[in-house]
């Protein structure tokens, strides 16, 4: 009989290094890592309750990067040798680990080992969970070219099994950046941007007490806020789809600007439309696009006009595989099926908002006081309401008014109205609104 | 200034050589960059500058004497004033662009080294950083990008149908966020903010040149303050590659100059002074120790008078001449 010929299947390692850090930036590599930290944190508190001090009070993340290296320490748990073992360090989660610890493993295993490759050519890792450590030394070219080629292994040095000294967290160190990551590290723009997205994609974390420092600069929450009075409020639902907890709030952030034409120059543009959050983790940003409803039927494209508006889908629950993420924390599986019904009620909430744009334009100076009275309230503050509470504005006919004049003509029009740096559109309404205050009865 | 001075072309208001601290901020940036000149590298004559003489033409009449630039555009806006700036060109080597500054940015011939100088005399605008991106994505090493911009506080003070803006909202529609100082809020005062301009300047030349370019890095050089009525900031450095760098840094500016980029913000605050008492302080200097005030037939303040020893030899003469 003759003998039995294989051909070679399993992967290369230069392959997957190449293929697992190509399509994540830099930035979503370092979330990866804070996120590993979340979880530590969930582990250790899973099952506790939490008392009456925030979830993550006493837990820390230090994120350092600069032209010669990138660090992150922390002191949220350690991972245990037992863990670092079977599959901390694997490619992947294995088919058998479903444990009791569900929501606070990483899911897809992937982020670490994503982000350290990403980076550079030589990690040093140290972990301890207070009682057990060890540390782990990645030189990357040498783990890359070692024989046999399907040993993928990594060598646990420092091994404390118990009783150890060092204390309670992780620290990971990677070092021989590569010249484009090294670059972006000296980027003032991408340090303040990381700083930025930290508080904003974790501002539910931030804000239940976890300490967060990028490059020495601690990152406070910027948490969603909604203007409230009697006469203007957002809604805010709560319902159980199957088990996932799903609460979603939808109003007014701030009042709608004076121009909404394309050449206003209008402020922090990307702060309106939907965010999503799953597990507290702020997954989509500011969406103004079909993913959360806009621009498909009952609901019209994205406009200026809505500036203003602000929608925070949230969604909780114990098994993290129910949520409607995707691997990368960073989007949301359109497909899944919680996702599509609470994209039901957030569609209804963007409409009526809509309607409400619209509409105010016939009282307009009513809606503008209502609105600038309203005092401004954290997400974390807004109770339970069914329908979002909107101004009445009596109905009207509208017609529209357009017209071209000169450059210089319009310049010197502002200048006159002591209004210099206003869009075109601007000078033409308060010149429309001039006559009618001066001339019309 | 006033509402009224803000709503006129601002070369009418102000008759741009009677600034001393202007003046001594240009002598400075002369300094530094004759200093830098030793290097044939920088060798200036081969430059081009690129400014916005406006009338006057006051940078481009140093440019081309104390540094030997000979090749000198003009961007100009006012296409109504377009004859009367040609005709105040010093130079024959002075050609004048009229348009929009970004516009015309676009369409010059970015191959020859080049100093640019953007000295708007105006407030903080989202267009003056698209000028600068325009300039930085198109240069090459050695090219040194300036700009000077109004920094008084008070311009982000803006009124919508009577309700005062968050002051910090108006900022972030002017400068993209990711240029802002996460600590920025707290340092939207007065005396604060010219720095902040300094800080998010320097921002975003660094960050546009990293992120433009695949081996060019920036040099900081220039990082002024000045008031002769409103404070302004004039930020700039050179775009450097690997071996300009080297020659930059074998310099080292920062032992020769306290008023080089390195050392922070340099506060020019030289004092408005009558001719009979530049030439009293002048008989004294110069001086290694500061006169005190009691030792002058007048009143100046200990600061104006350390501020005036500093740069007694940069200090303008203006007079009034009756032909």
């Amino acid at each position: 009989m003759p003998a039995k010929l294989k051909a070679a299947g399993n992967p290369s390692k230069g392959f997957f290094i190449s293929m697992i850090t190509r399509d994540i930036s830099l930035t979503d590599c370092m979330l990866d890592l804070l996120d590993n930290s979340v979880d530590g944190i969930n582990r250790l508190k899973y099952g506790s309750t939490n008392g009456n001090s925030p979830r993550y009070s006493g837990f820390n993340v230090k994120l350092q990067f600069g032209e010669r290296s990138f660090s992150i320490f922390d002191n949220c748990g350690g991972i245990p040798i037992k863990i670092a073992q079977e599959y901390a360090f694997r490619f992947g989660r294995p088919d058998d680990v479903i444990s009791e610890m569900d929501q606070s493993i990483g899911l897809y295993g992937i982020g670490m080992k994503r982000a350290m490759f990403k980076m550079g050519k030589e990690i040093n890792l140290t972990s301890s969970t207070g009682d057990e450590s060890f540390a782990l030394e990645i030189d990357v070219e040498k783990w890359r070219n070692r024989e046999p080629e399907t040993d993928w292994d990594f060598e646990l040095t420092d091994v404390k099994q118990s009783g150890t000294k060092v204390p309670a967290g992780t620290t990971i160190r990677i070092t021989k950046l590569y010249p484009g990551i090294r670059r972006d590290f000296e980027t003032p723009a991408f340090d303040i941007g990381v700083s930025h997205t930290v508080e904003r994609d974790y501002a539910f974390i931030l804000q239940q007490g976890l300490d967060i420092r990028v490059n020495d600069k601690k990152a406070k929450p910027i948490m969603p806020s909604f203007r409230e009075s009697d006469q203007i409020a957002p809604m805010k639902i709560r319902k159980k789809i199957g088990d996932v907890d799903v609460e979603i709030t939808a109003g007014l952030a701030t009042p709608p600007p004076e121009d909404d034409s394309s050449d206003a120059s209008l402020t922090d543009m990307d702060v309106y439309g939907w965010y999503v959050v799953c597990n507290d983790r702020v997954v989509v940003t500011a969406d103004k696009t079909t993913l959360t409803g806009w621009g498909t039927p009952g609901v019209g494209i994205w406009h200026p006009q809505y500036y203003g508006f602000l929608g925070v889908a949230k969604f909780d629950s114990q098994k993290p595989e129910l949520l409607p993420w995707k691997t990368t924390k960073r989007d949301v599986d359109p497909s899944s099926t919680v996702f599509k019904s609470a994209l039901l009620l957030m569609k209804e909430a963007s409409a009526k908002f809509i309607e409400y744009t619209n509409k105010r334009k016939i009282e307009l100076k009513k809606a503008r006081e209502i609105e600038r009275a309203a005092p401004t309230k954290l997400i974390t503050q807004i109770v339970r309401r069914d329908a979002m509470k909107l101004p009445t504005i009596k109905t009207g006919e509208m017609s529209r008014i357009c017209y071209s004049k000169p450059t210089a003509d319009i310049e010197g029009v502002a200048r006159a109205l002591g209004m210099r740096s206003a869009s075109p559109r601007a000078v033409g309404i308060r010149t429309f609104d001039y006559v009618k205050e001066k001339e019309v009865d | 200034m006033t509402e009224e001075l803000m709503g006129t072309r601002s070369f009418e208001v102000v008759n741009f050589s009677l600034r001393p601290n202007k003046s001594v901020e240009r002598k400075l940036i002369s300094r530094i960059l004759n200093a830098i000149g030793k290097n044939s590298r920088f060798d200036w004559r081969d430059y081009r500058y690129l400014g916005l003489g406006s009338m006057w033409f006051v940078d481009f009449i140093m440019m081309h004497k104390s540094i030997g630039i000979s090749k000198l555009v003009s961007i100009e806006k006012e296409h109504s004033r377009s004859k009367r700036v040609a005709f105040n060109a010093p130079y024959s080597c002075v050609e004048v662009k009229i348009g929009m500054s970004t516009a015309v940015i676009r369409e010059l011939p970015w191959d020859q080294r080049t100093i640019a100088w953007l000295d708007y005399d105006d407030q903080l605008r989202s267009y003056m950083f698209d000028d600068l991106n325009e300039i930085i994505v198109k240069s090459i090493s050695g090219n040194i990008v300036m700009v000077s911009v109004n920094a008084e506080a008070a311009q982000l003070n803006i009124t919508e149908n009577g309700v005062l803006l968050d002051p910090m909202t108006v900022l972030k529609g002017l400068v993209n966020a990711t240029y802002i100082p996460t600590d920025a809020e707290k340092r939207l005062s007065k005396n604060q903010f010219p720095g902040l301009i300094g800080e998010i300047m320097f921002n975003f030349m660094k960050s546009s040149v990293l992120s433009t370019t695949r081996d060019l890095d920036f040099f900081p050089l220039f990082n002024f303050a000045y008031s002769d009525g409103a404070k302004m900031v004039t930020y700039g450095g050179v775009i450097v590659d690997a071996d300009d760098e080297k020659i930059l840094k074998s310099q080292s500016l920062q032992s020769s100059f306290e008023f080089v980029a390195h050392h922070g913000q340099f506060e020019i605050q030289v004092p408005q002074l009558t001719l009979k008492e530049k030439l009293e302080l002048d008989k004294r200097m110069p001086c290694a120790a500061v006169p005190k005030p009691e030792e002058l037939p007048f009143e100046l303040k200990p600061s104006e008078i350390e501020a005036y020893r500093k740069f007694y030899r940069d200090y303008p003469v203006y007079g009034e001449f009756h032909p």
